[in-house]
């Protein structure tokens, strides 16, 4: 019962202190917004080109917009000492890593989630396809989050580390995005929405669900001394 | 036994001799490969004399491959069992490692245009090894942005091994995105599918390759232990 109450606790001071003035929790909805203002300047605003390349340019959008809110996942609480604090606590080093990731996402992705059938009406998304592609940017973006949290602890402790984490984290990124873009490109092509490759995806969630935290709280503990 | 190795000191005794061994094995090895496998190995009946950059390709993804295999072997041995020897490895084959995935990915490219009519092609395996040139890139940003050596070398070892696992599954994911590279023709089931008149030359090529990797690790190894024995020195003398 004890580790439950320790869990939502450290789940929701997350979510509140992403909520909470200068939290920054909307920034990464707003970044995810503003990069798809960008696509038809760049890529031009014909209905035929944006609805080709629409639901893979939504994972881009999903895949940038997770890397810059990764910077803040554990600096602010390292600097201040609050996480000399946590990992005094009698609760695994991995389970309070776990609800820290657990808690930024809730309070980044959701704002995200929310704004992103807006972003996929404005790629020119066909409408019946808005609510499929969208649940699997959700589940996309738990394993983003999950397998970036492992490069945010590692470059935790670096100054203006967000580029580095950026480029720690990567080519890590290439299984997840590749399924999870075949998959809103399958569906867009008429496939069903547990295809093989939303399939893959799931599995790579769940595996850094059981595995990133470990990684993640080794690389938080160097940190701390 | 591995231990017995792991002392720095045994190292630098052991390296002083094997050092211009290997160099002279990689020099010697080199000179036959190239002679042999760029005069006297048969053109190819179907891409001619262009398939000979086979004979510079084929063994750089080999030690692409296999420094990084050494670089996670090495921070396993350091993380588990703290040998310094391990993180001395692991540190300086990663720029010796992505040097050779570089002349990877420019020889695959060169090679791609007369074949394939193409510089660039996103298919699985030329992918894949672009994926593991980030992870060689990340890898040095990671280890150069951390100051104390201690806590970089963790952090370094922690990511190689993060990079370790997932390196299987960018590969699984990236051919099952694309794939027009030819199958692997050396290590398969039914033995080579490759003439012995090319695959000889190429092995030899692929010793030459192993043994240039090696003298370039055991010296860069020891040029690491000095520095950090000076560094040492210096603290020591500053305190």
């Amino acid at each position: 019962m004890s580790l439950l109450r320790a869990c939502s606790a450290i789940i929701g001071r997350e979510v509140r202190l992403g909520w909470g003035s200068g939290g920054g929790a909307l920034l990464s909805a707003s970044f995810f917004a503003g990069s798809i203002m960008v696509a038809p300047f760049a890529l031009g605003p014909a209905p035929d080109t944006l609805g080709k390349i629409g639901p893979g340019y939504l994972w881009l959008a999903l895949t940038l917009a997770t890397l810059v809110s990764l910077e803040r996942l554990f600096q602010a609480d390292l600097e201040d000492g609050t996480l000399d604090q946590m990992l005094l606590s009698p609760l695994p080093a991995s389970v309070q890593t776990l609800c820290k990731i657990l808690g930024q996402w809730l309070a980044v992705s959701l704002p995200l989630l929310v704004v992103s059938p807006i972003a996929a009406l404005l790629v020119r998304v066909k409408p019946e396809l808005i609510l499929p592609i969208c649940l699997q940017l959700g589940v996309g973006s738990l394993g983003l989050f999950l397998i970036g949290a492992i490069g945010a602890a590692l470059g935790a402790s670096v100054r203006r580390g967000g580029l580095l984490v950026a480029l720690i984290v990567l080519p890590l990124y290439a299984p997840s995005v590749i399924f999870g873009a075949s998959a809103a490109a399958e569906l867009a092509s008429g496939g069903p929405f547990w295809s093989q490759a939303f399939l893959f995806l799931c599995a790579l969630v769940l595996a850094a669900l059981a595995f990133a935290p470990l990684a993640a709280s080794a690389s938080v503990r160097l940190h701390v001394d | 036994m591995i231990s017995g190795f792991a002392n720095p000191q045994r190292f630098l005794g052991l390296s002083a001799w094997l050092l211009p061994v290997t160099s002279l094995l990689a020099v010697v090895a080199t000179a036959i490969g190239v002679v042999w496998s760029l005069w006297y190995a048969p053109a190819d009946y179907q891409q001619g004399e262009t398939a000979r950059i086979m004979f510079i390709h084929v063994p750089s993804a080999w030690i692409a491959v296999g420094a990084y295999t050494g670089m996670a072997i090495g921070s396993l041995s350091y993380l588990v069992w703290g040998h310094a020897l391990g993180d001395i490895a692991a540190k300086v084959m990663a720029p010796i490692g992505a040097a050779f995935t570089a002349l990877c990915l420019a020889t695959g490219s060169i090679w791609g245009r007369p074949t394939w009519g193409t510089w660039w092609e996103w298919d699985g395996r030329l992918t894949s090894v672009l994926v593991l040139f980030f992870l060689y890139l990340g890898y040095m940003a990671l280890r150069s942005a951390l100051e104390e050596t201690s806590k970089a070398s963790k952090a370094a070892a922690i990511l190689c091994l993060v990079g370790t696992i997932n390196i299987p599954i960018i590969r699984f994911s990236v051919e099952w995105w694309n794939t027009l590279h030819q199958k692997a023709s050396i290590i398969r089931e039914g033995g080579p599918s490759l003439d012995p008149s090319m695959l000889h030359p190429l092995l030899v090529m692929g010793v030459a390759y192993l043994l240039i990797f090696a003298a370039l690790t055991l010296a860069a190894m020891r040029a690491e232990i000095w520095k950090r024995s000076a560094d040492a020195i210096l603290a020591r003398q500053a305190a």
